[in-house]
């Protein structure tokens, strides 16, 4: 694939700034002075901003961390004193299935996972790729599948997978990312159409078939698209309550989110216990994140295709 | 039957418009199920109490809470019953709803649940649960045995739908030291049958921080601010000035004087101790949750709340100087009113393995399950016996008081048992809708029922309209 | 006559390669569209048009459904509520999102991946764990909100406990989660292709320039996705409300599907419900029409 290995070619200048307009213009007479300050400034912000935006994370593992008598002073203190630990060990013992709760929702994950990325990103590529009778009509009708209340269609969805025979598995769960999310699908195309025409026309004047098209240009010119994709449908699965909620009804089906539940006791909920379960539940969707993010700086530089 | 057929119909050229016709009829079976949902048991057809046969069964068990109970009980009723498998699931109150009705649509409820049982009525009208009077007579179990608030609850037009588990009971607190402070006898119940001099008294326990904000708040009669100032006592003081709520089983009363009256003076204690600003500031300091309370930590001066905060004090507050008596009726100070809250053991309509499912509630339900109810969740009873055995009584880290909440219980009332049930609690007692338009001002006392009239009574007529 | 002609033209445009390609990488959906999504989506549109309980006998009422929602005062409240709602937090979400993505992309920024993280730990974090730490947040004497705000020698409002300020409350708390636009317009910038900026910097001009001809029209379609998503979500706003102040104070926070909600679960009344959601799913529907009308005026499709 000539066309694709040429795209991959560094660019010599790729170091610059892109998308926020610092001043780095040569031409421009301040710059020596302003450029320092803008970026001290801009790390100013942000640093600022993160430690609020990360506070919340900061409060559920800190409150999982403190003692009765400091949970219950109010305003709250900001730092555990003294660090508790064992409310982990605690939590294990009054939630005993808190492990299977973990493990059926990585199961459930990661087969949503899997379905979301092969199927997504199929129907993705055809609503901005190709131009078919009906196409429009049917994207019309992909958007329109997000607009109508869920809470109206539990019902007949159930149905549906009581028909199915499916009433007390897991598949009502994940088999449906294997038919593609209209979020998710309207996102792919989104980045899909701004992908120039021309790379594909070029790759079929090459040979390339239509599949090798959506492979080898498509998906690897798109990763950015592709791990936002993988992101939210990780998130969603992991956190998603309303669905185990209606289809699971074995204590040990239970995914995390559901499970979180065993800690509202009788007239009493067992707070620290449940802030280091809910400790455990975010911390894979934190540091998934912070793995996957660097795929966004690999943007490909489509330099000398267009323009 | 040609109803449904219309509608079917009606459902074909739906279909053909919104699917352009191409794939509409691939779709029929599932989108036409829903409109002919699992009949439900009517009372023509209640069951028959027959032996439980001995082949293996697994029943599914649904509650909103209380594992830490349940899951013994299940240890304990495998030896009893061997071939008998119970699938218990638990979700947090007020999540099974949902749940539960789809479940039902879909003809797959639970073999039994633990129901809220003002929402029994809702349920037993619409022909959401088993009648079970057959079971009831077969194993000898008596009404007279309940208290009647309970048991009253659980029955809809003459037929039992469900067996009452345990309640609670809802008191004026005042803190004893709060009242010595202000030189009042710490050992006298505080005068609720005067409602007058209440609205006095809050103001004059109410105290002021020095940036204007309260400090130590006198009394807010009142749920609209959530459970901070109290719980249930919008309902105590509507029957202790004699309010019903309805006039019949088809008509509502929610514009009852009495109940104008009621509004009236909650707003009144309000103004009292300084206004809705005032007061909402003070309570959105306080997360509502268990250890979290102002009054434990010496800052709410009276409360109108449930007997469970004994078990909360004694955990959370164990120096804290307390009384606790029942609220009395209006201008009667030898005569109190209670609210009797708390839970019910019900069989979903349509639900397979009736036997097997009552003679695994009925074992739940037994005398010693019933004390063991009582000690280990702290709640009261159902069944009088065990509510007043010393057993229950001295388990309690407060024995005088919790003597006295369990047997007032005999006289405590109970919420309108009624199709439209959840409409008078989501009016009347939820914050959010409702008795808030009066406290935040938006309409007068007697607009304010006029429109909870209103919403009743076409919640009713709805209801017998389609019955 | 007109079903017939649409399905001879597709059938003969089979032949075609695009079309034939269109319906291969299509099918995923379209199979799943018909199993899990058009029935329950047809059999709710019946539905609005009975007096469905699940509990008792349906019968068929024609639009009397929809004829009552005009005698419904709370309905008229959710709407408002709604709407107030929407038309506050999405844009306002947008340009935070916008923001925050753009310094993010900074190349001069160092800690790139931590502040990144940072920026989207609240959208990752349930609710419900967290309805006990926002009302401390927004608690009106100590809360970090309003003692932020007491820095500027303001008094700060009486957030969740006041009508007037209970949905404001709720907006601040919504701009929290602007991790997931933050994170698709992120991905989105790393498609601006450098040469342009290059053809920018040629032509001299300036970062708002760059800003406003080359940034802002190669992100705009993941703009517009994310406007499109951001309306279609907030129309159904329903968590916050559920959870943390049911709709109260006094109705404030009454959103339309909480309404919804309750109507089909509280009340069994799940006809008038549907009803309601397919009144909700026109105005959605329309307005995501004139929102794609007016998109073809400033989104710009790079591939097409």
């Amino acid at each position: 694939m000539a066309v694709s290995d040429g795209l991959r070619t560094p660019d010599p200048r790729s170091n610059w700034p892109r998308g926020m307009g610092l001043p780095t213009d040569q031409a421009f007479p301040a710059y020596r002075v302003l450029r320092p300050l803008g970026t001290l400034l801009l790390h100013i912000v942000l640093i600022a901003g993160g430690l609020l935006f990360v506070f919340p994370l900061y409060w559920l593992v800190t409150t999982s961390l403190k003692s009765d008598a400091q949970l219950f002073v109010f305003p709250p203190p900001l730092i555990p004193n003294p660090f508790i630990f064992t409310h982990y060990g605690e939590a294990l013992k009054s939630v005993p299935l808190l492990p299977v709760y973990f493990l059926n929702t990585a199961m459930l994950t990661g087969l949503n996972l899997a379905g979301a990325l092969i199927s997504c990103t199929m129907v993705a590529y055809a609503f901005a790729r190709y131009n078919a009778p009906g196409s429009r009509i049917l994207f019309a009708l992909l958007l329109a599948t997000m607009m109508l209340p869920g809470q109206v269609t539990m019902i007949p969805l159930f149905l549906v997978f009581r028909g199915l025979g499916w009433i007390g598995t897991f598949r009502p769960l994940w088999v449906p990312a294997f038919f593609g999310n209209a979020f998710l699908i309207f996102l792919l195309r989104q980045f899909f159409s701004s992908i120039p025409k021309e790379l594909f026309d070029a790759a079929r004047i090459d040979g390339c078939g239509e599949f090798g098209q959506f492979w080898r240009i498509m998906l690897p010119l798109t990763k950015p698209a592709l791990t936002t994709l993988a992101i939210f449908q990780f998130q969603w699965t992991w956190n998603d309550f309303m669905g185990p909620l209606i289809y699971i009804s074995k204590q040990n089906m239970k995914t995390i989110a559901l499970g979180l539940q065993d800690f509202y006791k009788t007239n009493s909920v067992l707070w620290q216990q449940l802030m280091a379960a809910s400790t455990l539940m975010v911390l894979p969707i934190v540091l998934l994140f912070f793995f996957l993010q660097r795929y966004f700086i690999e943007g490909i530089a489509l330099t000398g295709l267009k323009g | 039957m040609s109803k449904k057929l219309l509608s079917r119909r009606e459902f074909l050229r739906i279909a053909g418009v919104a699917a352009g016709g191409v794939v509409a009829a691939s779709c029929v079976p599932p989108a036409a199920a829903p409109v002919a949902p699992a009949e439900p048991a009517t009372g023509a057809e209640a069951p028959k109490a027959e032996a439980p046969a001995a082949t293996a069964v697994t029943l599914a068990f649904w509650t909103e809470g209380w594992p830490e109970w349940i899951d013994p009980k299940i240890e304990a009723y495998k030896a009893v019953k061997p071939e008998v498998t119970i699938d218990f699931v638990t979700f947090k109150w007020g999540e099974m709803m949902p749940k539960l009705l789809t479940a039902t649509a879909g003809g797959t409820s639970p073999n039994a649940i633990i129901q809220d049982r003002f929402r029994m009525a809702g349920w037993a009208a619409r022909g959401g649960a088993t009648a079970i009077d057959d079971f009831i007579t077969k194993f000898g179990i008596k009404q007279e045995d309940y208290i009647p608030a309970t048991w009253a609850e659980c029955v809809w037009q003459g037929k039992t739908y469900a067996l009452p588990w345990q309640t609670d009971g809802r008191f004026i607190f005042w803190n004893k030291e709060i009242f010595e402070a202000n030189d009042l006898d710490p050992e006298v119940a505080p005068p609720t049958e005067d409602w007058a001099a209440m609205t006095e008294l809050a103001k004059k326990l109410t105290k002021t921080a020095s940036d204007g904000a309260i400090d130590v708040m006198g009394f807010v009669p009142t749920q609209t601010l959530g459970a901070v100032y109290g719980n249930g006592g919008d309902f105590v003081y509507a029957w202790a000035n004699g309010a019903t709520f309805l006039k019949d089983e088809r008509t509502a009363f929610m514009d009852d004087p009495r109940l104008v009256e009621t509004l009236t003076w909650e707003y009144d204690v309000q103004e009292a101790v300084g206004g809705i600003d005032a007061a909402s500031t003070f309570s959105s300091g306080w997360p509502t949750t268990a250890g979290y309370s102002p009054f434990g930590a010496g800052k709410l001066a009276m409360m109108t709340n449930g007997d469970w905060n004994l078990a909360n004090f004694a955990k959370y507050y164990p120096d804290l100087k307390f009384g606790m008596a029942p609220w009395r009726m209006k201008g009667d100070a030898s005569n109190s009113t209670g609210f009797a809250g708390g839970f019910c053991m019900a069989i979903p309509a349509g639900a397979p393995d009736l036997p097997e499912s009552f003679d695994w509630l009925q074992y739940l339900l037994s005398y010693e399950n019933q004390i063991d109810c009582g000690v280990t969740l702290q709640a009261i009873p159902a069944l009088i016996k065990a509510a007043n055995s010393d057993e229950v009584i001295q388990s309690s880290p407060y024995p005088e008081l919790r003597k006295m909440a369990n047997e007032s219980m005999q006289y405590a009332n109970f919420r309108p048992v009624s199709p439209a049930g959840q409409n008078i609690q989501d009016l009347w007692a939820y914050p959010g809708t409702g008795r808030d338009w009066v406290l935040y001002g938006q309409k007068t006392p007697e607009q304010a029922c006029a429109d909870m009239q209103t919403e009743v009574q076409k919640a009713l007529d709805e209801f017998w309209a389609s019955v | 006559m007109k079903h017939k002609r649409s399905l001879l033209t597709l059938l003969r445009g089979l032949q075609s390669r695009d079309t034939f390609w269109f319906y291969l990488f299509a099918s995923p959906w379209i199979l799943g569209f018909l199993i899990f999504s058009l029935g329950p989506m047809i059999a709710s549109l019946v539905l609005s048009l009975t007096n469905y309980s699940v509990l008792m006998p349906t019968r068929f009422m024609g639009v009397q459904n929809y004829f009552a929602m005009s005698q419904d005062n709370l309905l008229r409240v959710s709407i408002f509520n709604t709407a107030y709602y929407a038309l506050l937090a999405v844009p306002l979400g947008e340009v935070v999102a916008l923001v925050l993505a753009m310094m993010l992309n900074s190349r001069v920024l160092r800690g790139r991946s931590f502040l990144r993280a940072a920026f989207y730990v609240p959208s990752i974090m349930p609710i419900v764990a967290l309805s006990i730490l926002w009302i401390w947040l927004l608690q009106p004497r100590f809360g970090l909100i309003n003692t932020f705000i007491g820095l500027f020698g303001m008094r700060g409002p009486n957030w969740l406990g006041d009508p007037s300020w209970a949905k404001p409350g709720l907006i601040l708390m919504s701009l929290l989660g602007v991790g997931g636009n933050m994170v698709i317009l992120l991905a989105a910038l790393q498609d601006v292709p450098v040469h342009l900026y290059e053809a920018a910097m040629l032509d001299g001009a300036n970062g708002w320039n760059k800003f406003w001809h080359v940034t802002l029209p190669m992100i705009s379609p993941a703009i517009f996705f994310t406007l499109i998503i951001g309306f279609i979500n907030s129309f159904q706003v329903f968590t916050q409300s559920y959870v943390m102040t049911g709709g109260g104070p006094a109705d404030s926070t009454l959103f339309y599907v909480l309404h919804l909600y309750r109507n089909a679960f509280e009340q069994f009344k799940m006809g008038y419900s549907s009803a309601m959601a397919w009144f909700l799913f026109i105005i959605i529907v329309g307005l995501t029409f004139v929102q794609f009308k007016l998109s073809s005026r400033w989104v710009y499709y790079g591939g097409q």
